[in-house]
């Protein structure tokens, strides 16, 4: 992935969330499957749903190691969750 | 007219030609001449109601002997719907389970109006309890013991969740397998069984006939307020934990029978499901405990 990528969620409108203190799922109507996130894997999705983003300024947002967000982004594309911003 | 009020020449008449059965929200067609399942019907579905025989039916089932050899040496039973052959045959005394199994997968591969959750559910003063079905979780015995200690059977096998989120009944006999048999009958003399099946795919199954106010009221649906997810532990003392929404979302979906076939909606009507209800891990070792633990519950 190149270090200046930037990915977005991949349809705002096909991504259904349900959340509760400390907890979220989310569907995917595009893929049929349904997620169990932590609270940074939502927090991060939700970031991209608002605006793409990318790996450094995901970090920065969340606070969090750059590798853990690049590890957490290839997880969200290997899921159909997200797409690059081109 | 309840299907009790045949005369037995009657009822056989009936299904020879095809009787129309009042089954919770649904028509059932049954088309049999089979004399073991008439005796079951007649037990266990005789406060049903019957539709008339040239009416609306939402599922059409006919049981029937193959007509082979083997009929002569070891008799048979095939089901069917809508003209087309399901499963494997069945020995010719196991009809009433055949029967029962066949409705059942019927209903849960065309019923897709509702979100089957694969649960049985109670009801007691317009609030419905879901107990989802995991194996050696004793549904099946909580159920029917609940059922006759002033709970209103609503289903054993289907939880039927409407567009608007309440729960339709189903009432049907209660599939009860081996040891369980023997507990409901010591538990509760009162309950009716039909007779024993022995050496069925799940053992030994007698069914207990849904009571009188189930049948009657299957047209009043209820409000789902609780989620508990039984757990039967021999001699286990009975504890109930609340357990997170997000644990019982993703047990409720995966147990349903139409989860994914329904999508989008079926991901937001367990949300909604989730959101109005309580839910809790319950290990239970004896049916009196939890019989009390529920009772308060709906105190």
């Amino acid at each position: 992935m190149p270090r200046s990528a930037r990915w977005r969620l991949i349809d705002r409108d096909r991504i259904l969330w349900e959340r509760w203190p400390g907890e979220c799922i989310i569907y995917n109507d595009l893929s049929g499957q349904t997620h169990l996130l932590n609270l940074s894997a939502a927090a991060a999705l939700e970031l991209l749903g608002a605006e793409p983003e990318s790996a450094e300024t995901l970090a920065e947002k969340l606070k969090v190691e750059r590798a853990e967000i690049e590890r957490l982004l290839q997880e969200f594309d290997q899921l159909g969750l997200i797409e690059p911003d081109e | 007219m309840r299907l009790g009020d045949l005369h037995a020449r009657d009822l056989n008449r009936r299904l020879e030609r095809g009787m129309v059965l009042g089954v919770g929200p649904f028509q059932v067609r049954i088309h049999a001449r089979i004399a073991a399942l008439t005796g079951f019907l007649s037990r266990m579905y005789r406060d049903f109601p019957l539709h008339p025989p040239d009416g609306f039916a939402d599922i059409r089932v006919r049981l029937y002997r193959p007509r082979s050899w083997r009929r002569y040496l070891q008799p048979q039973v095939c089901f069917e719907r809508d003209g087309k052959r399901i499963f494997h045959p069945f020995p010719l005394s196991h009809a009433p389970p055949l029967f029962e199994w066949g409705l059942n997968w019927c209903i849960a591969t065309r019923a897709h109006q509702y979100l089957m959750l694969h649960a049985a559910v109670l009801e007691r003063g317009g609030r419905a309890l879901i107990l989802p079905a995991t194996p050696g979780s004793g549904k099946s015995t909580l159920c029917a013991a609940l059922m006759h200690r002033g709970w209103r059977l609503l289903s054993d096998e289907f939880g039927l969740v409407r567009e608007d989120d309440r729960l339709d009944p189903l009432p049907r006999p209660i599939p009860l397998k081996n040891e369980s048999i023997g507990v409901i009958r010591a538990f509760a003399p009162e309950a009716e069984l039909g007779p024993e099946f022995p050496k069925t795919r799940k053992g030994t199954v007698a069914h207990v006939k849904p009571t009188e106010a189930s049948v009657r009221r299957m047209g009043e649906s209820a409000v789902p307020v609780w989620i508990v997810f039984p757990r039967y532990q021999r001699d286990a003392r009975a504890v109930l934990e609340p357990v997170p929404a997000s644990y019982a979302f993703l047990r409720l979906a995966y147990n349903a029978f139409n989860y994914e076939v329904l999508g989008a909606e079926g991901f937001r009507r367990v949300g909604r499901l989730v959101r109005r209800c309580r839910h809790f891990n319950f290990s239970y070792g004896h049916l009196e405990d939890a019989v009390e633990i529920f009772d308060s519950l709906a105190s």
